[in-house]
């Protein structure tokens, strides 16, 4: 049966888990902005593999990795076949033809369909871009306690409802995939059988079907967790313990990878000055080059 | 006198709703008292419950009247944060309450809450842990935890704060009998040695009954009954009347005509014997065996083998069992020992890793459409609009045999919701909603019911609807298997009575057998209904409910039984 465990934050002693959950939220912040800011496959593949990296030395478990390579698979796929075959730019090489323009109805329609290589290699960016936030994403949610996330995030003051909806949504997204699971056996259990069906009608009808006890029990649960909260004297107010000292090593390292964004951000906008003619710095030229390959 | 709570006056009307929840209460609960609340679904308990520690009117909109004094101070002029460290507030279900991922930081979370220092959170979390039996477990995984020790968490993470009073919410409703009492253990250890006040708000009375101080009797509202609990065994008919259960020594004793004292076994046969001198003659109720079914089979599983992780325990080991067309089978055993699963493979849920499942001479290699399944937790298969949609829903999906109009309405008049036709299910009352589940199913007529324990949160009354609907159903050539840790029910309903642990069958008898052989009933974590054991201390008999006790002893004196 579905195994809600998988999807839930597990204590272990591993220096992922052992670091401040500060620190996780600022690593995780620049890896996303340095993923966007970067263009170029071979850096970004590099970020991926280090991305993956941070889930060996969590010791993320094997079903884990399972769901992971799932999400990377179907992301890396879906966004490379898209860009493939509907990317519109120019220039744009074509390596193959799945319709021709000639065919009937289809071909006639779409003026053909086509593979592009440049739409091939722009998907390979998005869905490594995707894919390196995705990774980071739930290495958090595995390792972090969603308390402390809570608490981190108060800390830095997001508004209490924001940050206490935030976290709720978390601590019941697996509830929430675990719930679903039942409710299809359930509805099968009483004959019914959405899913050997082409209607789009009764998907529709199955939706609802589906979301109507989720969403019943997912009220019910998020208000008792919200009272069990208060009730434990957490609210909009009143004095509460700061969290943990940031370790200094940690909150060093933060303040390095922030510095190297801010000198790569500088560096890139030198490097589109200089890319538009706008301004050119000779004894730049080395760093121009470093650009042009890595970012 | 002041007490640690005082209610004046007390009036609650929900925003939602036009009459109010909880109508003129007057209660004072004084510093040290242990008191059970009770009532029918719905009366207002669990509102009551959240006015004393603020969360009403403070956190739930609606209009309040009159006044909750929590330790002296005007609920109204304090925060839920203050008064939380007065009257803690714990829930029915700790998986809706945990919020943590180690047992030590759920523990601490209401103390980083105070502001409290970080060593200070840490010498009382490991304080606190001991009191509920889970010391050394600090940093555990909250998922690694039993049922049973989730609860004890959800109370210590109450208790960390040291609340002069406990309030806590249906907290043993979905335990099995073991996790219950250990827990109940903790409860009581913590208000006789600390001298902690509780509040339990509970319908299992014949567990709780016997512990409390006082109870407290709710209907409509309001307070209808109140007493200490001597009083409240002399009064059984006031629960009896709301469908309660009380306590069996109680209830037998009710029915003889003697006064009741005490919950005790003890108690209740030296009472009845004083008024009842001649109930003793020993008659011995003949045992029937089952015979082992060769015709007219409806389920046979043969060697039974399951396991989730290849690496793992097995969760079924080497199971046979054979169950005949028309039978009603009580599947026992505690948490974890292997009951749902093995549900799962009859329906077709799951797989046969080894051995295999032949229902109705067919096995079973796929979800099976004459195998019918009631889930533990009614909500997930109640997903139309309507009562009336969620019955007559197999008309419209293939349901084999599907009722007809007026079919399905005798049938929602058997389960007392007539009127409720058009009432969204998932509105009702966790009772109603397990009848509705049921029934749905029954509408759908399948050959087999499977039921994961369908009595729990039920009052006796909508526990004799159910097993009145379910054994209509096996009159008609329908076959029941219903797993629960009721043994006041199996022993009163079941014609058969397996008991599992650890993935095996320990034992499979008529529950007579099964509840007189102490050896099983260890193994399994099970204790014998209360009625067996008066019958046993009485006249050395083995009843399996309270009327069967009641008619010997009355048969006794009369000089009927004898020869």
């Amino acid at each position: 049966m579905y195994n809600r465990q998988v999807w839930e934050a597990t204590p272990a002693d591993t220096p992922v888990h052992n670091l401040d959950v500060r620190t996780k939220l600022v690593l995780l912040a620049a890896i996303v902005l340095f993923a966007v800011g970067l263009e170029e496959p071979r850096p970004l593949f590099l970020v991926f593999l280090l991305s993956l990296g941070f889930h060996v030395v969590a010791r993320s478990s094997v079903e884990r990795w399972k769901i992971l390579i799932i999400f990377l698979l179907v992301g890396i796929w879906g966004a490379m076949l898209s860009q493939a075959l509907f990317y519109n730019q120019e220039p744009r090489t074509m390596i193959a033809c799945l319709v021709s323009p000639t065919v009937p109805w289809i071909g006639e329609a779409t003026g053909g369909i086509f593979v592009y290589r440049e739409g091939l290699e722009h998907g390979a960016v998005q869905a490594l871009r995707s894919g390196i936030m995705l990774a980071c994403g739930l290495l958090i949610c595995w390792t972090t306690d969603p308390r402390q996330l809570l608490q981190c995030f108060l800390h830095w003051k997001m508004p209490y409802p924001i940050a206490f909806m935030l976290i709720t949504s978390l601590r019941f997204l697996p509830v929430i995939f675990e719930e679903t699971a039942i409710v299809l056996t359930a509805q099968r259990l009483r004959g019914f059988e959405p899913m050997r069906t082409l209607s789009p009608l009764r998907w529709v009808r199955t939706a609802f079907y589906v979301l109507f006890p989720i969403l019943a029990r997912a009220l019910r649960r998020a208000a008792t967790l919200a009272l069990s909260v208060e009730s434990r004297g957490f609210g909009r107010c009143g004095q509460r313990a700061g969290l943990t000292a940031w370790p200094v090593v940690e909150r060093f390292a933060c303040l390095m990878v922030f510095a190297g964004i801010a000198t790569g951000a500088t560096l890139k906008m030198l490097y589109v000055l200089q890319f538009n003619g706008l301004a050119y710095f000779p004894e730049l030229r080395g760093v121009y080059d470093f650009m042009a390959v890595w970012l | 006198m002041t007490g640690i709570v005082e209610c004046k006056n007390l009036f609650f009307t929900y925003k939602t709703r036009s009459i109010p929840s909880i109508a003129n209460i007057n209660l004072t609960i004084e510093a040290g008292d242990f008191i059970l609340c009770t009532g029918p679904t719905g009366c207002g308990k669990s509102t009551l419950l959240k006015a004393f520690n603020g969360l009403i009117p403070h956190e739930i909109s609606g209009t309040l009247r009159g006044s909750v004094l929590v330790d002296g101070v005007d609920s109204l002029h304090s925060s839920v944060a203050e008064l939380s460290r007065t009257v803690g507030l714990m829930f029915q279900n700790p998986d809706d309450q945990i919020f943590s991922t180690t047992v030590a930081d759920e523990v601490g979370f209401a103390l980083e809450n105070m502001g409290m220092e970080r060593e200070a959170i840490r010498v009382r979390v490991s304080e606190t842990l001991g009191w509920v039996g889970l010391a050394g477990r600090e940093q555990g995984s909250v998922h690694a935890l039993s049922g049973g020790e989730r609860q004890r968490l959800a109370l210590a993470a109450v208790l960390a704060v040291r609340p002069k009073m406990l309030a806590l919410d249906e907290p043993i409703s979905q335990m099995d009998p073991r996790g219950a009492m250990e827990l109940l253990q903790v409860l009581q250890k913590l208000n006789q040695e600390l001298g902690i006040t509780l509040i339990i708000v509970e319908h299992r009375l014949h567990e709780v009954m016997p512990l409390c101080k006082h109870v407290l009797v709710m209907e409509n509202g309001g307070i209808s009954w109140q007493g200490k609990r001597q009083e409240a065994f002399r009064s059984p008919r006031v629960f009896l009347d709301m469908g309660l259960r009380i306590p069996q020594p109680v209830h037998i004793c009710h029915g003889l005509g003697v006064v009741s004292q005490s919950a005790s076994i003890e108690d209740a046969v030296h009472d009845i014997r004083k008024a009842y001198p001649k109930c003793d003659a020993a008659v011995r109720v003949p045992v029937k065996t089952i015979p082992v079914p060769t015709e007219n089979i409806a389920i046979e599983i043969q060697g039974l083998d399951f396991r989730y992780d290849p690496r793992g325990q097995k969760i079924l080991d080497g199971i046979h069992l054979t169950v005949p067309r028309g039978q009603f089978v009580a599947l026992m055993g505690n948490n974890g020992a292997g009951k749902s699963t093995l549900l799962h493979h009859i329906c077709g849920l799951q797989q046969a890793q080894a051995g295999k499942v032949i229902v109705d001479g067919q096995v079973v290699k796929s979800l099976d459409r004459r195998v019918g399944m009631v889930m533990q937790n009614p909500d997930l298969m109640l997903f139309n609009s309507t009562v009336e949609e969620e019955i007559t829903f197999g008309l419209h999906h293939g349901g084999r045999n599907a009722p007809d109009h007026g079919e399905w309405r005798t049938l929602l008049a058997r389960i007392g919701l007539t009127g409720m036709e058009d009432r969204f299910p998932l509105a009702l009352s966790q009772g109603q909603r397990v009848r509705v589940a049921i029934a749905a199913l029954l509408a759908y007529k399948p050959d087999i019911m499977l039921l994961d324990e369908p009595t729990t949160g039920q009052d006796l009354g909508h526990i004799d609807d159910i097993i009145a609907l379910l054994q209509e159903y096996t009159a008609s050539g329908g076959t029941v298997i219903f797993c629960t840790h009721d043994t006041e029910v199996a022993a009163r309903y079941a014609e058969r009575v397996v008991v599992m642990t650890a993935g095996r069958i320990v034992a499979d008898a008529p529950p007579r057998d099964v509840f007189s052989d102490e050896t099983i009933l260890h193994l399994a974590g099970l204790r014998a209904p209360a009625a067996l054991r008066v019958s046993h201390e009485l006249y050395g008999g083995c009843a399996l409910c309270v009327e069967e006790v009641v008619q010997y002893v009355q048969q006794a004196s009369l000089g009927s039984n004898a020869g």
